[in-house]
């Protein structure tokens, strides 16, 4: 029961949204904590997901799962103080989406299945767009408005990408699940014209998400004007979840040979 | 022979022209509207899935593209626009010109590819580049933040279009999920537009410029 990970921080966050604000600060150190145990659990002992379909866990996804929830963990204490320090008017929608924000990130680490990863990476955008919004100033909202716009158009790319290789699966006559493991199991069966063309569109994809230059341009304002706590995530750990999507797609590459296409891309 | 599909899917090369010409929001939102309902039908045409559930899946997805997202900007347009210009960056006729080079340019790079394997539709690849394209082309040249987000709709359409070839593989619930993700991600555009509005009182997103980088 792998699911329970992301689902606990899931449930938290909806709930937190209905708490008043100091329940919803000791919930958010309650998560943390909780969701660290989950994850050290997790590595100490490998169980199984229950939709195997979807979810997998794997040695580079446990490896940001573990660095997720020890920041998360650390921030979540110091959160509690910098609450009290500063004057947030909707507190219980900022915990909330801090709690809806890990609960996706979490996802992002354990999907095996692409297009699940791709709804993961999506709903991380969502869930962290009224994190920059917080201060409600002009200078908030335009960094909102930018990095919800540039990602999601970003990441509809990355999901084009995706169907891209879905498409090189039908042209090549593969039938296995649409999963990164059986994928680079099979690699060398896929259509190469149709997955360098999908690899090309998911690097640029979740490479938006990541910040890669040129399409950087939303990053260091989003980082700028968020509070503190929901950037240290940003930068910490948001942009490992987007790596993690080229990375898983750069092992089916190397795995169908055509690691040097990589090189000249 | 013309393939089912075909017939509509012309309609919808021409409906981007149509959108690329028109100057107000509401006639572009219809534009969009009828959009997400061919899209939305398209695998019926395509015929391998004809059971309950894909009949069901497809009534769904069609009443969220067609109805409930152009609804949800429809009424982000009520409360926020006072003047319902798209504020262009490129002029509608270019723009027109621009849109006849890009359907002509998308069944030259489609006859390039061979995926007579997969669906018989000679219409359905250009179609999708186009709408692909085309949301971009409104995303960048419109100053307007409500076109902006209509672009994006417009691309996640054909997104979707290209989709339809594979849904054989990947389960209603996947698919499911990211209607559900493009859903969510409207709205929120929708509220951060009512911010917008009530912030610099106006939409026009040369506002938008004092961060810079």
């Amino acid at each position: 029961m792998v699911e329970i990970v992301f689902l606990v921080p899931l449930f938290t966050g909806i709930v937190a949204f209905f708490l008043p604000r100091n329940f919803g600060r000791l919930l958010l150190v309650l998560t943390g904590v909780l969701h660290l145990f989950l994850s050290i659990l997790l590595w100490v002992q490998r169980s199984e997901p229950l939709f195997k379909a979807y979810f997998a866990v794997t040695p580079e996804g446990l490896l940001s799962l573990l660095v997720i929830s020890l920041l998360f963990f650390l921030i979540s204490i110091y959160t509690t103080d910098y609450l009290k320090a500063s004057k947030i008017k909707s507190e219980r929608i900022f915990t909330g989406s801090m709690l809806l924000f890990l609960s996706t990130m979490t996802m992002v680490t354990l999907s095996d299945h692409i297009m699940v990863m791709w709804i993961a990476i999506e709903a991380t955008t969502l869930a962290s767009a009224p994190l920059i919004y917080t201060h409600r100033t002009p200078a908030s909202l335009e960094a909102t408005w930018k990095y919800v716009l540039i990602c999601s158009v970003g990441i509809a790319l990355a999901l084009l990408g995706s169907v891209l290789i879905t498409i090189s699966m039908d042209v090549g006559n593969v039938d296995v699940p649409v999963s990164f493991s059986a994928l680079t199991t099979y690699a060398k069966d896929l259509d190469s014209m149709w997955l360098k063309a999908g690899f090309v569109f998911i690097l640029v994809g979740y490479g938006t998400k990541m910040g890669l230059a040129p399409m950087h341009t939303w990053l260091p304002d989003a980082h700028s004007e968020a509070p503190s706590p929901a950037s240290a995530l940003l930068s910490g750990v948001l942009l490992n979840c987007a790596y993690l999507g080229i990375f898983k797609t750069n092992k089916i590459m190397h795995a169908a040979g055509l690691g040097d296409f990589q090189v000249v891309f | 022979m013309t393939h089912p599909v075909d017939s509509i899917l012309s309609l919808v090369l021409l409906s981007v022209l149509f959108a690329f010409g028109s100057s107000r929001l509401p006639v572009l939102i219809k534009v969009l509207a009828f959009q997400g309902v061919v899209v939305s039908l398209v695998p019926l045409f395509n015929g391998h899935d004809l059971s309950g559930w894909g009949i069901l899946f497809t009534l769904v997805t069609m009443t969220i593209r067609g109805i409930i997202i152009p609804f949800c900007i429809y009424l982000a347009i009520k409360k926020v626009a006072i003047h319902r210009e798209v504020e262009p960056i490129i002029g509608y006729h270019a723009s027109l010109l621009a849109g006849l080079g890009l359907i002509v340019a998308a069944t030259y790079i489609s006859h390039k590819f061979d995926i007579t394997s997969i669906s018989t539709s000679t219409l359905l690849l250009p179609a999708s580049i186009t709408l692909l394209v085309a949301g971009m082309f409104l995303l960048m040249a419109r100053r307007n933040a409500i076109a902006m987000v209509l672009g994006y709709i417009m691309m996640e359409n054909g997104i979707y279009l290209v989709g339809t070839t594979f849904s054989v593989r990947v389960r209603h619930i996947v698919e499911f999920g990211i209607l559900l993700d493009v859903l969510a991600g409207v709205m929120i555009m929708a509220v951060i537009l009512q911010n917008i509005k009530q912030e610099f009182d106006d939409v026009d997103t040369a506002l938008l410029r004092t961060l810079k980088e």
